[in-house]
């Protein structure tokens, strides 16, 4: 929204001491966002009144001419230019004087076109920005002086700032600018105009009569009719305001309208009354199919939400957002029926959301506007009328059908709550002061303030005494509230294991393990689910989904991880993510819906997830398995790999489940290579899951002391052979049990030859209470070998 | 006697001036103070030496083996110097090239690195971290936080629903956690929320669908506005380790009254104006207020006895103001060339 600061000063002092800057950073401070300015003096200032003192045409260039123009200066200055606009000897126009920049960022050079110097340029309207179209030069009186600054000759003095709707939402009596002045009123502690109103003086019938079918939804509908409204273009006062704050002047009713609107915040709507059918409006819901051609020339499907302004055939209006073609005034109007009107905000934001269209009106009605405001914007109207439509006269009475509640509730404010939540001392003065200020009447029982609330600020805005808070803290200015660190009782945080456990295992990935962390989106779609053999029926789906590419929520990561490596592996060889996020899973119970009800929302457990491919690797899972046993070994986790139950995705003979303590928390292995092939990966690819909420529950100290040995332990190292399929999980498990004096044993070669691998082991014997023997390692170790043979028809290596 | 000792001394001296390499110093060694070498031979005579002059004869010979072991140990150092003196050009290694196989480096996502370190800086002043359901109900993403059903704000969030299930949506901020915490820890209470939300809104240079945001609260009896703007200051002190000026203008969401922006004078131009702040002087860096009531009240706590603050920061514009990051969307792209660089 555009605020101009001359329009606001015809109802509040601003000195023109308060820059344009310090203008707008005081609204921004106190009440609403101001995005931008633009001052048009500021922007003009290398623009000024020349005189065309002789002009030729130019020797090189048929639609050049070369003039020599007077700029105030002490030597005319000479200036080409085009055929834009016929010129004369003696003209006076606006000229912009080399260097300099116009409004829009057009930069002015002295120049040479076609070999003949100019220091400057004659401007269009539409160059300085006063005009949006057409070709129209500005051409001054003989009496203004030559070098006089075009805003100072032609009284452009006005700042109009960019105000950010957003900030607006919840201050309906923002929407105008006496709205604003008031609001600046109490923030310089300047007085405020009262606006000038004179009710309107009219009696007897009029030519339209006016039911409203739908109170709720239209609670007060005011109109009168005017005639001998000529239509004419309006007075230039009237169309320079409207076109500084962007508004394009259309004629003298329709700009008259938006004038009010604009100035009060209460939209307005002028029929043409030989368009109203019947001589009666009704107020009534649209039927279902209803169509109307609205005043931007589009046809509108109406159905029964909606709110229609109606004749005796036909829907004229949509209440509250546009008015429609058919009705509206032409140049042959000569009666018109003036609505002001209050309907419902609820309905006109969700009827202006299911038509996609948002104007001035809807934009206004959809916060809850003041239902006093049509009385005075009515008022307001035929006062201007009078300058502005001249002849135009009301024609019978004022329809005033009120069913509006009004409200203005009464508010407790004690001043030891206002100091407690401020932080700082103030007084009951200063705070009746502020609230007056702001248009709060107020009076004082001791420590308590008894507030009430005008109806402007009472439609929503301000119900409870935090609200008041508010305002007097505004307006007596954040900036001067001292900032007091709180003193509080110390307690200790809560720990969260889970979420330490995320950063430890985060950085042993990516510093000690040498993996990037990605982050994707939470969504997948079904054809990405399907490549991974998935079914999409168990996947979560969104009701508006943003695109086709992201319809459901992921269940596991693996889609996304695989699409990563696709769109990297053509500039990496060497790929290895992971992504630690929430997944989806509709299947499980998870946090509840609501406190104190039994409805729980989807499980969505913490997992952490990693693909890794290098080009022409074809054992991948090893590199995952490295990230598996240093992970599990610097958590304190034993877990245990059991290579069962293939999941849908897996190499079936390169997966495995991780299990602690016979429950699940991880799956790792190999992709299977037509899931691959789906996705275009040239190599073989290996993943892993690990459910990091149960892994946090399970993460143990991982350091073990024990008092140091007190005899010398025996080394030893044994080789295997065993055959190919043999898992090594399950041969440490039998050695581990074959003697207690086997303390450590740890693998360091495998090798594999004709379906039989060998192993390789470091054995470390100890015993607490005597030095062992020769002898005694003798009998273990072969102890060892006969267990192996037994067990898994191994044979020692080299015998 | 005393000649032969005072020979002795001569021809060490004399010897041992061509001696070049330790082997023959050695060789010496033992030819003249070995057990069976010259002097040992010479201190036989000793025995039969006056006995009145044995005891002179014995410091004079005591005397003259001191200067031979000083000469020769003059020499050993000598000798160990000069083996050592080429070492540099002998044994010279290039050290500036690196260790090899060049171990491949991993990468965090530049949210992770600025995620803990806000993290820390809360933690150090006792908040704890809670994380919540991205999932969340209608009731706690709008309901408890004062957004009635028929409020225009709810329809700003741009909310992704759920098919078939009405009270389920993706949740637009991390402030369902406000009331989800409080109703599970009560008050007094210091907390903050990292996390994951999602807006259904066209993606740009600067607005993303997902995104990240870092939600806080601070409960506790007489929790003021002067107390908010400290505590706020405080943390951005935290998190750009140096001061900050920060200022308070008014802003408007449903579960804060009063309602702020926080904007933090600009780093880069100390608010004269510059394209980082768009020329404003300010960034607005975090919307906060006061927990409104009915907030409290939906956490179970009275808000007759104890007051509090929200505030919300946007993670993923800390990311991008420290590393310049030019387009929000790199974040989730999963572009190596990108993940890579942190």
């Amino acid at each position: 929204m555009f605020l101009s600061r001359n329009w606001l000063k015809e109802f509040v002092n601003i000195p023109d001491s308060i820059s344009a800057k310090e203008f707008g950073d005081l609204l921004t401070m106190h009440t609403v966002e101001v995005e931008g300015w633009h001052d048009q003096a500021e922007e003009l200032k290398g623009v000024v009144v020349g005189q065309i003192l002789e002009f030729h045409k130019h020797p090189d260039a048929d639609k050049l001419s070369v003039a020599q123009v007077d700029v105030g200066e002490a030597q005319p200055r000479q200036i080409v230019f085009g055929q834009m606009v016929k010129m004369h000897v003696g003209a006076k126009i606006p000229v912009a004087l080399a260097p300099t920049t116009l409004p829009g960022g057009k930069k002015i050079d002295k120049t040479k076109m076609r070999g003949e110097v100019s220091e400057g340029m004659l401007c269009l309207e539409q160059e300085l920005g006063l005009k949006e179209d057409g070709v129209v030069i500005h051409f001054f009186d003989k009496s203004v002086k030559n070098g006089t600054p075009i805003a100072e000759a032609r009284g452009l003095n006005d700042t109009v700032y960019e105000i950010d709707n957003k900030s607006l939402t919840h201050r309906p009596d923002l929407w105008g600018v006496y709205g604003l002045a008031r609001e600046v009123a109490a923030i310089l502690n300047h007085e405020l105009k009262s606006y000038p109103l004179k009710a309107v003086k009219s009696t007897g019938k009029g030519p339209i009569i006016v039911h409203v079918e739908e109170k709720k939804l239209c609670p007060r509908y005011m109109g009168v009719a005017l005639e001998h409204v000529q239509v004419a273009p309006s007075p230039a006062w009237l169309r320079e305001r409207l076109e500084a704050v962007d508004v394009r002047s259309i004629n003298n009713v329709v700009d008259l309208t938006n004038y009010v609107m604009l100035e009060l915040g209460q939209p307005m709507h002028a029929f043409d009354v030989s368009n109203i059918h019947g001589g009666a409006i009704i107020v009534r819901r649209a039927n279902k199919g209803e169509t109307i051609e609205t005043l931007d020339g589009v046809m509108r499907t109406l159905n029964d939400s909606m709110l229609v302004i109606a004749d005796k055939d036909r829907a004229v209006a949509l209440a509250g957002i546009m008015g429609g073609e058919e009705s509206g005034v032409t140049q042959d109007t000569t009666t018109i029926f003036l609505e002001a009107a209050n309907f419902d905000a609820v309905n006109v934001r969700r009827s202006s959301a299911q038509l996609a269209l948002r104007s001035d009106a809807s934009m206004r009605f959809e916060k809850a506007l003041d239902p006093h405001l049509p009385e005075v914007a009515l008022a307001r109207f035929v006062e201007l009328a009078k300058e502005c439509i001249p002849g135009a006269r009301p024609l019978g009475a004022v329809i005033d059908k009120d069913h509006a509640d009004y409200q203005e509730p009464d508010i407790e404010l004690s001043i030891p709550f206002l100091a407690m939540n401020m932080g700082i001392v103030i007084t009951r003065e200063q705070a009746t002061d502020i609230l007056k200020r702001l248009g709060f009447s107020v009076r004082a029982k001791k420590d308590v303030l008894a507030v009430s609330v005008p109806s402007w600020r009472a439609t929503g805005d301000i119900n409870i005494p935090e609200d008041l808070v508010e305002e007097i803290s505004r307006i007596y200015g954040f900036d001067n509230i001292t900032p007091v660190l709180p003193s509080i009782h110390l307690t200790r945080p809560q720990h969260n294991a889970s979420r330490e456990l995320e950063h430890l295992c985060k950085r042993l990935w990516a510093h000690d393990l040498g993996w990037t962390e990605v982050h994707n989106y939470s969504f997948v779609n079904e054809d990405l689910i399907k490549k991974i053999g998935d079914d999409p029926a168990k996947y979560i789906e969104i009701a508006n989904s943003i695109s086709r590419e992201w319809t459901h929520l992921r269940r596991s990561f693996l889609p996304l991880l695989l699409s990563n490596v696709e769109k990297n592996m053509h500039e990496f060889s060497d790929i290895k993510l992971f992504e630690v996020e929430q997944v989806f899973l509709e299947d499980l119970g998870g946090p509840k819906l609501q406190e104190g009800k039994d409805e729980l929302l989807p499980a969505q457990p913490k997992r952490a997830s990693g693909v890794v491919y290098r080009q022409g690797d074809e054992h991948p899972a090893r590199t995952v398995k490295e990230l598996i046993d240093y992970t599990m070994q610097q958590l304190g986790v034993t877990a245990e790999v059991v290579q069962d139950n293939t999941p849908r995705w897996g190499h079936p003979g390169r997966c495995a489940h991780l299990k602690v303590g016979g429950n699940i928390i991880g799956v790792f292995g190999e992709v299977h290579p037509h899931i691959l092939k789906r996705f275009g990966i040239d190599s073989r690819v290996a993943v892993w899951n690990i459910h990091l909420d149960e892994l946090a529950e399970r993460a143990d100290e991982r350091i073990h002391y024990e008092p140091l040995p007190k005899y010398p332990p025996v080394r030893r190292d044994i080789s295997l052979i065993f055959d190919e399929k043999t898992s090594f999980a399950e041969v440490m498990k039998e050695m581990k049990g074959v003697d207690c004096s086997i303390k450590y044993i740890e693998l360091f070669d495998v090798y594999h030859k004709a379906g039989k691998k060998s192993m390789a082991y470091h054995l470390t014997f100890s015993n607490p209470e005597r030095t062992l023997q020769m002898e005694d390692v003798d009998a273990v170790f072969n102890k060892l070998v006969k267990h192996m043979e037994k067990k898994f028809k191994a044979v020692l290596s080299g015998s | 006697m005393k000649q032969a000792l005072n020979a002795l001394k001569k021809e060490a001296e004399r010897t041992l001036k061509k001696i070049t390499v330790q082997s023959e110093l050695f060789e010496l060694e033992t030819a003249l103070l070995g057990r069976k070498g010259k002097l040992t031979e010479i201190l036989k005579g000793l025995k039969d030496t006056p006995k009145q002059s044995r005891k002179a004869m014995g410091v004079f010979a005591n005397r003259i083996k001191e200067d031979v072991l000083r000469v020769f140990e003059n020499k050993k150092q000598e000798l160990d110097e000069k083996q050592w003196a080429s070492l540099a050009q002998d044994e010279w290694n290039d050290l500036s090239e690196p260790a090899l196989p060049v171990k491949a480096r991993g990468h965090l996502h530049p949210r992770t690195i600025v995620g803990e370190e806000l993290e820390a800086v809360f933690k150090s002043l006792g908040f704890m971290v809670l994380e919540g359901p991205e999932l969340e109900s209608d009731f706690y993403n709008f309901e408890a936080l004062n957004f009635p059903s028929n409020h225009p704000a709810r329809e700003s969030m741009d909310t992704f629903f759920i098919k078939n299930q009405p009270g389920w949506l993706l949740r637009t901020h991390t402030s369902p956690l406000q009331v989800r915490a409080v109703q599970k820890y009560g008050a007094p209470i210091r907390a903050i929320v990292p996390g994951r939300v999602f807006r259904n809104e066209a993606t740009d240079a600067s607005h993303e669908h997902t995104f990240y945001q870092l939600e806080g609260i601070m409960i506790d009896k007489g929790i003021s506005i002067a107390n908010l703007i400290a505590v706020m200051k405080e943390l951005l002190q935290g998190v750009f380790k140096r001061t900050v000026e920060v200022r308070l203008r008014p802003g408007h969401f449903p579960f804060v009254e009063p309602g702020f922006e926080l904007d933090m004078k600009c780093l880069l131009c100390g608010g004269a104006g510059c394209s980082a702040c768009k020329h404003k002087g300010w960034l607005e860096v975090l919307p906060c207020g006061m927990m409104h009531p009915r907030v409290l009240e939906f956490g179970g706590v009275d808000p007759r006895e104890y007051s509090g603050f929200a505030f919300g920061l946007g993670w993923d514009r800390l990311v991008m103001m420290r590393y310049n990051i030019e387009d929000i969307r790199h974040l989730n792209s999963g572009d190596m060339k990108f993940l890579t660089q942190f």
